[in-house]
């Protein structure tokens, strides 16, 4: 199309000063004579940009001259410099590239919008791994994203959660995800999609049969369903626990993902139930059930429910 | 299923299961074992015998 080629030659001339136009026919895959004609239509359009013929010549824009062709409104500039936290691409080897990318993006905003794309990145930061992660066990995805980016099936050795031996499968990948900073292949084995975490995956072979995915089914699809299955596991147990007020917060941080019902703090009563651990020191706290309606429990116990829900999915 | 309760122990005295009773035993019971592990005094030669964690 005319327009997709037009908005081509200007971005390839705001990176250069000067391109042979025998240059950027060959790139485009036109002749010579329509980039002068598409030069032409530039110029009418009101671009600064001129042809100097010759031996040294070549097509060039006015210097200085930028457009927002990138058509990129300050906000969403913003947006795509918060969003791109370093780390959860350096397992894909795309940091490096992911720097230069917004490079680029800052070089082709309008000079208005710059200032507000850098403040993104200077004032946002989102870190993607957990708190006390610790040191992240190198992964090596190379094999994993040729499977997954050639549409080929994969030969896994894998060990589960716990086990002390590793498996062999062969899979059909729909993809990567990383969650929470942690990686993950999603693929079909034996008929499902499933979770196999990249750090317990000892060697990855590609294999040159096409994987075979279930039709319609796309990565988003089998990870929704996926972490469907880990959130929704049915309630366990439920128990009535009391907290002392100072760890309430560290409780809930820390087990609190397990807990199906949330904890609320109840106005401390005038005095304690009789018994152990009466004091202020104790939260008033009770629970609601999944139903919203709360419990009649004693004022001074919350509710917790532990649920079978493994601590990390994958396994 | 109910041993899905043991991550409160990590908390020490600071919560207290009040029911059901099923989980404050299996609580007390690990902590029992857990005495047993460390009032010993061969490091490492308690675990002997201890069955899988469920």
């Amino acid at each position: 199309m005319k327009s997709d080629r037009l908005l081509s030659i200007l971005l390839v001339l705001q990176t250069r000063t000067r391109v042979p136009a025998a240059e950027l026919a060959e790139r485009l895959e036109v002749s010579v004579r329509t980039i002068y004609r598409d030069v032409e239509s530039l110029s009418a359009a009101g671009v600064p940009v001129y042809a100097e013929r010759g031996r040294h010549g070549g097509i060039s824009l006015l210097p200085g001259y930028r457009t927002d062709v990138t058509g990129l409104t300050s906000h969403e500039a913003r947006a795509l410099f918060a969003l791109t936290a370093p780390g959860s691409h350096s397992a894909l080897g795309l940091d490096g590239a992911l720097r230069s990318a917004l490079r680029k993006v800052m070089v082709a905003l309008p000079a208005p919008h710059r200032p507000t794309a850098e403040l993104a990145s200077r004032r946002i930061l989102i870190d993607p791994d957990r708190w006390m992660s610790g040191p992240r066990p190198t992964v090596d995805l190379n094999a994993l994203e040729t499977a997954v980016f050639t549409d080929r099936r994969v030969r896994l050795r894998y060990r589960h959660s716990g086990a002390t031996r590793s498996h062999t499968y062969t899979v059909d990948p729909y993809g990567l995800v990383a969650e929470a900073g942690t990686w993950y292949l999603v693929a079909e084995r034996g008929g499902t999609p499933r979770l196999f975490r990249a750090d317990r995956i000892a060697t990855a072979t590609v294999a040159d049969a096409p994987a075979r995915r279930r039709p319609g089914v796309e990565l988003a699809d089998a990870w929704e369903s996926l972490r469907r299955e880990v959130e929704e596991r049915p309630v366990a147990v439920r128990v009535r626990a009391r907290v002392r007020r100072s760890r309430l917060d560290m409780l809930v941080r820390i087990v609190g993902s397990l807990l199906a019902t949330r904890v609320e703090v109840l106005p401390e009563p005038d005095s304690g139930p009789p018994g152990r651990g009466r004091g202020a020191d104790w939260p008033m706290t009770r629970s609601r059930t999944r139903a919203g309606t709360p419990r009649r429990t004693p004022p001074w116990a919350p509710t917790q429910s532990g649920p079978a829900r493994r601590p990390g999915p994958g396994g | 299923m109910v041993g899905a309760a043991r991550q409160l122990l990590q908390f020490g005295t600071d919560v207290e299961v009040l029911d059901p009773p099923e989980v404050r035993a299996v609580l007390a019971e690990t902590a029992a074992r857990i005495t047993d592990l460390y009032s010993g005094d061969d490091p490492g030669d308690s675990l002997a015998g201890e069955p899988e964690p469920r």
